[in-house]
């Protein structure tokens, strides 16, 4: 009889831990699972002012292709200079637009969940639907890049072109527009892709990156700032 | 009152002349241009048309051979003559030395800052055209002067 009750205990026992541990690793597996498909594609974009001439042919085409409406824009081309003396004179050009950061502060400070990052693209877009207009998410952005859509009344951004031309596998419209092949634009999981080749091979910068916002548009500068020794 | 009639139809008469003078003035001016009775150049280049615009106006006092030097022993000697194209003998740079005599860098800088990149590098009649009465530069769309950039820049 003592035998039987110490049996069952065991048992009892022995299947209540196997079938904590089995449910333990299943969900182990599936997060793991999750975090692959997270990092499959990681889409970035290189502005080369080296390569880039300030003729906002890109600002056109981003308008043109998201509808972007007069008196807002996703994509600038801010513009300093001139530096040097007359006739050796010379600007830097310098993009502004979404930074498409690892770490966003914009859906961080997202009370709707309208701002969010992509989990299979790794671009961060705007649920217009879903935004209420607080504008938490301007106010947060370090690079100042996010406006009021007048049209929507929702936030709006760049988004690497997603819903347009993205759908379409073709590159965003301010790469294709480019004359001088500035722009270069892919996913940095890919080792064969020119966008990982250029960043390998290729001194590159980003911006306001002590803030570790983690930014995807990489800067390859015009000029060389540094003293020669 | 007949007297006053006729001062009354004459200062309305005076008045209406004196608002059309603009107009009839600017008329006359196309016509009448110094710069078009420089009989040194004009007698052999009539065919290639007058010189209108801006840089025709009378004020101005300017003759031909302020933009395009003198003469010397052109057509048939040797001359220092200055041609503003892309066919030009002269460089770049030495066209827009020209223009720049009276046009400050800077101030080109300012109106547009894509004057400082191209200073000598381009010529100035590449874009800008001074013969004709408006320069048609001046009114394109924004299209258009993107396109402008792209036909040279372009690397594809």
């Amino acid at each position: 009889m003592e035998n039987k009750r110490r049996l069952f205990l065991k048992c009892a026992c022995a299947t209540a831990v196997g079938a904590v541990g089995s449910t333990k690793l299943i969900a182990a597996q599936s997060g793991t699972k999750t975090d692959d498909t997270e990092v499959e594609v990681n889409y970035a974009l290189i502005h080369d002012e080296t390569k880039c001439i300030g003729c906002e042919v890109c600002v056109d085409a981003c308008r043109e292709t998201n509808n972007v409406p007069e008196g807002v824009s996703r994509l600038e081309i801010v513009k300093t200079g001139p530096f040097g003396e007359y006739p050796n004179q010379y600007f830097s050009f310098s993009r502004k637009s979404c930074q498409q950061c690892d770490e966003t502060p914009c859906v961080n400070v997202c009370p709707t969940g309208a701002a969010y990052k992509d989990p299979k693209t790794g671009i961060v877009s705007v649920d217009s639907w879903k935004c209420v207009g607080c504008m938490y998410c301007i106010a947060a952005c370090p690079y100042q890049i996010r406006f009021i859509n007048p049209v929507t009344k929702a936030a709006d951004k760049c988004d690497f072109c997603k819903e347009t031309r993205l759908k379409e596998r073709k590159s965003p419209a301010c790469v294709d527009a480019c004359p001088t092949k500035a722009l270069v634009f892919g996913n940095l999981k890919d080792p064969d892709s020119e966008i990982v080749k250029v960043l390998k091979t290729t001194p590159n910068y980003r911006s306001k990156t002590d803030l570790g916002t983690r930014p995807k548009l990489f800067r390859i500068a015009a000029k060389n700032g540094e003293i020669k020794l | 009152m007949s007297s006053f009639k006729k001062v009354f139809t004459l200062s309305i008469l005076t008045l209406t002349t004196f608002i059309s003078t603009p107009l009839s003035i600017s008329y006359a001016n196309t016509l009448e241009l110094t710069i078009n009775t420089n009989k040194q150049c004009i007698m052999c280049h009539k065919k290639n048309g007058k010189m209108f615009g801006i840089h025709s106006n009378n004020s101005l006092e300017l003759r031909c051979q302020n933009c395009h030097r003198e003469k010397e022993g052109h057509p048939r000697k040797k001359s220092s003559l200055i041609k503003f194209s892309d066919h030009s003998l002269n460089t770049a740079e030495e066209q827009t030395a020209v223009c720049t005599t009276c046009h400050n860098s800077d101030d080109l800088t300012e109106v547009d800052w894509t004057h400082a990149v191209h200073s000598n590098k381009v010529n100035c009649a590449k874009c800008h055209q001074l013969h004709t009465e408006t320069d048609p530069v001046i009114a394109i769309s924004t299209g258009e002067r993107r396109q402008l950039c792209v036909n040279c820049h372009e690397s594809r």
